[in-house]
């Protein structure tokens, strides 16, 4: 079964391994062999995994990748480069938000979901956006202070 | 002897008492394990590229406590380089300078000063060789910006690179070469952010979960669901439907697959009837069975007056019993490794904190020579200590030399890493103090149980498996540290470490080993005392404390925090939400940095839930190289250790651990994280110490003490579950545990 869908802004074929098989691993693998998206419960519980779907957070690790056919999907890389990185990016960079900087992913992903819904978020609305992604490091006052920054910067 | 202890134990304390008395009174040493063999010549630590950048060579790895940007910088400033002009290499044993394993919170304290003297060794040869290539005198030149030039005519230079780019220095490193002044620096002391965050933020970083090597396979282990359960039968069958196969070497029950998913869903199909494992005492016996544990030594942490004589002497006395938890490391990315064995050769790719002793243990359980083996480091997810990392490489080890020669991947699954990593060890302390009529601590005596040590029980799984001793790993977690009181204005005063044969689980070092529960127990039971004197907290341990960082850390503190000086608890409030604060102070391992924190708690008496809503954090960890650094390590700390008080507990139902996802052992969340206030007292002309570590040992005190403040509720087993506030809250807990 071939998957047809939008990767990063360009069109994408794959092949699943199996039916059940979670969109993160084909992300991770040849030919995409994508970095951004990372493992870390595979249960949909932390967030390390998110990537965005037609512009909404999801949880890649719990996400069949059946579904993505004729999506449009959106990973870290495809959200900014080192050289020109999305407002997020540059905020999270400024701030030091992030020490291991493994959960940055779902942090930075989850956080753009949430500022295309909600353009200038307060500090609690933006608790509660990631309330569900886990930092093992202790960095989250950084990135809740990263997040207002970058929606600062978005709205010009 | 005290008469509370069994009699095995008394035996133990007695030899521990005759081997300390050459030590009276004094702190036990610090942790050898981590100090860095010297290294002799400046090439062992540096080199300057034909590119004229500055390597800096060692095993020291980051995971993102910022060390590697702070040594960059020391380097920098003593070669007279702009920080980008010096890199680390990734830790590779090929290559790299062994500084020993990564932790302890001595990684500046110990490589900084000797990187600087080495850097400032090379300056000098640099300036030497630029004055002799430039025809003058070596007074005559000065180095900037990676070129020596000659001081009155600067268009007169010669740049390093020209000078011994790609080649040695051949030089001794001089232990009394001239470094900088404090005044003169222009790129330590100042808050250069980390280079590698970036990519982290953006393409995903150099993990090791991303390495991936041309014709790699992918790997799951499957590990036994109960403690000491060995497989009796596997059914291959069960996954015929799936490519993947089965490797089966010694113990190690692996699948691997060429593609990733086929090997998860094979390990997940994969039909395995285990045998029923060795039984472990149950949750609630477990601290009492560590004080019935026999005791391998027993460490005396101090040993002043005569605590017996004192108590019985004393005008009140208390007693309490103080336990905590055992904690898995909560790494988010869980461990992983990349091996191949290729021509002779074992490649092992690691996010390890110890590229050196693990490539010896893996070679010992291999049987192989250590030059057959090479462990390369990547960026790893936060660790805080010795979590699965080394135990998956090794186990990738072993499946590579099933599949040889082609490289493999091994990741651990979320379940593979709560539980089969080794754990933080259930840790208990008993304690006693006296009053005098006026409210001073006239004595302190306690007895505490910790691991034996990690070095010969910390084996890697691949090495228990194989039934093949790799040796250990050199890391002894330093369970007894802090174990003693920080006030010297006790009179009389002992506190016995017994160090016991075994914990239940494998007993690893976790972030800030031994100091977070023996500063829990300690700083609490302080501020037990300072009740029952009806003393205010702070001044109580100001009136017993000499030593002047120690003080201005307290002081500090207390400023920033606008701590209000009165008793505890402090009474006369009312509805269902209780405010207090609480005080505790450390200088860590009795000899480096110094940190006092205020914690301001919330405690909602109806549901026994418990929340910290702001933290003032007041550090000395003596010169800073990156104060932004040291900040968030100190912040780290404070929500890390946090998490570690609220909720988080390994359970288990007889032999099996239960808490294997993150909702059975839920971590902190964003709305639960404090405000945070971090006061660093910089001491410019003081040595550098640790600060990754410290500020995580005087977190549960100062929780549990401002829930005290606010309750007169005393916890004293952490985490401080609902469950256990309220039974502290109906009185419950003052009494001693069973």
């Amino acid at each position: 079964m071939t998957l047809r869908f939008t990767l990063n802004g360009r069109p994408a074929e794959a092949e699943p391994a199996a039916p059940d098989q979670p969109l993160l691993y084909l992300l991770r693998e040849e030919p995409f062999a994508l970095n951004g998206p990372r493992f870390g419960c595979g249960l949909a519980q932390c967030g390390a995994c998110t990537v965005l779907i037609d512009g909404r957070a999801v949880r890649s690790c719990s996400y069949p990748a059946e579904a993505v056919e004729g999506q449009s999907v959106t990973t870290l890389e495809g959200l900014g480069t080192k050289e020109s990185p999305h407002p997020l990016q540059a905020a999270f960079n400024a701030e030091g938000a992030g020490q291991c900087g493994y959960c940055s992913n779902g942090m930075i992903m989850q956080s753009a979901d949430l500022l295309s819904q909600n353009r200038r978020p307060s500090e609690s609305e933006i608790k509660e956006a990631l309330a569900r992604n886990l930092c093992r490091c202790g960095g989250h006052n950084r990135m809740v202070a990263a997040v207002a920054r970058a929606a600062a910067a978005m709205a010009g | 002897m005290n008469a509370i202890l069994p009699r095995r134990s008394v035996l133990a304390a007695g030899a521990g008492l005759f081997v300390a008395l050459g030590l009276r009174g004094a702190p036990v040493g610090a942790q050898t394990n981590l100090a860095d063999p010297p290294a002799t010549d400046v090439d062992g630590v540096l080199a300057i590229g034909a590119d004229g950048r500055c390597a800096v060579l060692t095993s020291k790895t980051e995971f993102g406590q910022g060390i590697r940007t702070a040594l960059a910088q020391i380097a920098a400033e003593e070669l007279d380089l702009p920080f980008e002009a010096v890199h680390l290499p990734f830790p590779d044993t090929d290559r790299s300078a062994d500084h020993g394993l990564t932790g302890g919170s001595v990684t500046l304290q110990v490589v900084g000063p000797r990187l600087r003297r080495a850097a400032a060794t090379a300056r000098a040869a640099l300036a030497r060789m630029g004055a002799e290539r430039l025809g003058v005198a070596t007074g005559d030149v000065e180095t900037v910006d990676g070129a020596v030039r000659v001081a009155s005519d600067p268009g007169r230079r010669v740049s390093y690179a020209e000078l011994v780019g790609g080649r040695r220095f051949d030089v001794a490193i001089d232990p009394e070469a001239r470094v900088k002044d404090r005044a003169a620096w222009k790129v330590a002391g100042r808050s250069l952010p980390r280079p590698d965050l970036v990519d982290k933020l953006t393409a995903g970083g150099d993990y090791i979960h991303n390495v991936r090597l041309p014709g790699m396979l992918h790997a799951r282990v499957i590990h036994a669901p109960a403690l000491g359960a060995e497989p009796v039968a596997v059914d291959e069958a069960s996954i015929a439907g799936i490519p993947a196969r089965l490797v089966r070497q010694g113990g190690v029950l692996a699948v691997v697959a060429e593609r990733e998913w086929d090997a998860v869903r094979a390990a997940r199909d994969l039909a395995v009837t285990w045998s029923a494992g060795k039984a472990i005492p149950s949750m609630e016996e477990v601290y009492d069975v560590a004080r019935r544990t026999p005791a391998v030594r027993a460490d005396v942490t101090v040993n002043r007056g005569n605590p017996e004589s004192a108590l019985a002497e004393a005008a009140s006395t208390l007693e309490a019993s103080y336990a905590f938890a055992v904690q898995t490391h909560g790494t988010i990315g869980p461990s992983c490794a990349v091996a191949q064995l290729a021509d002779g050769r074992l490649t092992v790719h690691s996010g390890t904190q110890a590229p050196f002793d693990l490539r010896a243990q893996i070679a010992r359980a291999l049987g192989m020579p250590n030059e057959a083996v090479r462990v390369l480091y990547h960026h790893s997810s936060g660790c805080f200590g010795r979590n699965g990392l080394e135990d998956a490489a090794s186990e990738c080890a072993v499946i590579a030399t099933a599949v040889a020669p082609r490289p493999v991947r091994l990741q651990w699954m979320r379940h593979d890493e709560h539980g089969s990593e080794p754990k933080g060890p259930p840790t208990v302390m008993d304690l006693k103090g006296g009053l005098t009529a006026e409210g001073r601590m006239a004595a302190w005596d306690s007895q505490s149980w910790v691991p034996h040590s990690t070095v010969t029980l910390l084996r890697t799984t691949a090495s228990a498996l194989l039934d093949k001793e790799d040796g250990g790993a050199p890391g002894s977690g330093n369970w007894h540290a802090n174990s003693n009181p920080p006030y010297d204005g006790i009179p009389a005063a002992r506190t016995v470490v017994h160090r016991i044969a075994e914990t239940p689980f494998r007993p690893s070092w976790i972030r800030t080993p031994g100091r977070v529960q023996n500063c829990f127990a300690v700083e609490c039971f302080t501020d037990e005392l300072a009740a029952a004197a009806r003393k205010d907290p702070v001044r109580f341990r100001l009136d017993h404390l000499s030593d002047p960082r120690g003080r201005a850390v307290i002081e500090a503190a207390a400023r920033v925090s606008g701590w209000d000086g009165r008793p505890s608890p402090r009474g006369e409030a009312s509805g269902p939400i209780r405010r207090g604060r609480g005080i505790a102070y450390i200088r860590y391992d009795n000899t480096r940095t110094y940190v006092a924190c205020v914690i301001a708690a919330e405690v909602n008496l109806d549901d026994g839930t418990v929340r910290a809503t702001d933290a003032w954090l007041a550090q000395d960890c003596g010169q800073v190289i990156n104060p932004d650094g040291v900040r968030q390590q100190a912040e780290g700390c404070v929500v890390q250790t946090l998490s570690r008080c609220l909720r988080e507990e390994i359970a288990w139902e007889g032999n099996r651990i239960t808490t294997l996802d993150w909702e059975s052992y839920p971590l902190i969340t964003f709305p639960e994280v404090p405000r945070i206030t971090v006061e660093i007292l910089d001491r410019p002309d003081q040595p550098m110490w640790g600060a990754g570590e410290p500020a995580a040992a005087v977190i549960a005190p100062a929780f549990g003490n401002a829930i005290f403040d606010a309750t007169g509720a005393r916890l004293r087993r952490a985490p401080f579950t609902p469950e256990r506030v309220k039974a502290a809250l109906s009185g419950a807990a003052r009494m001693p545990l069973p």
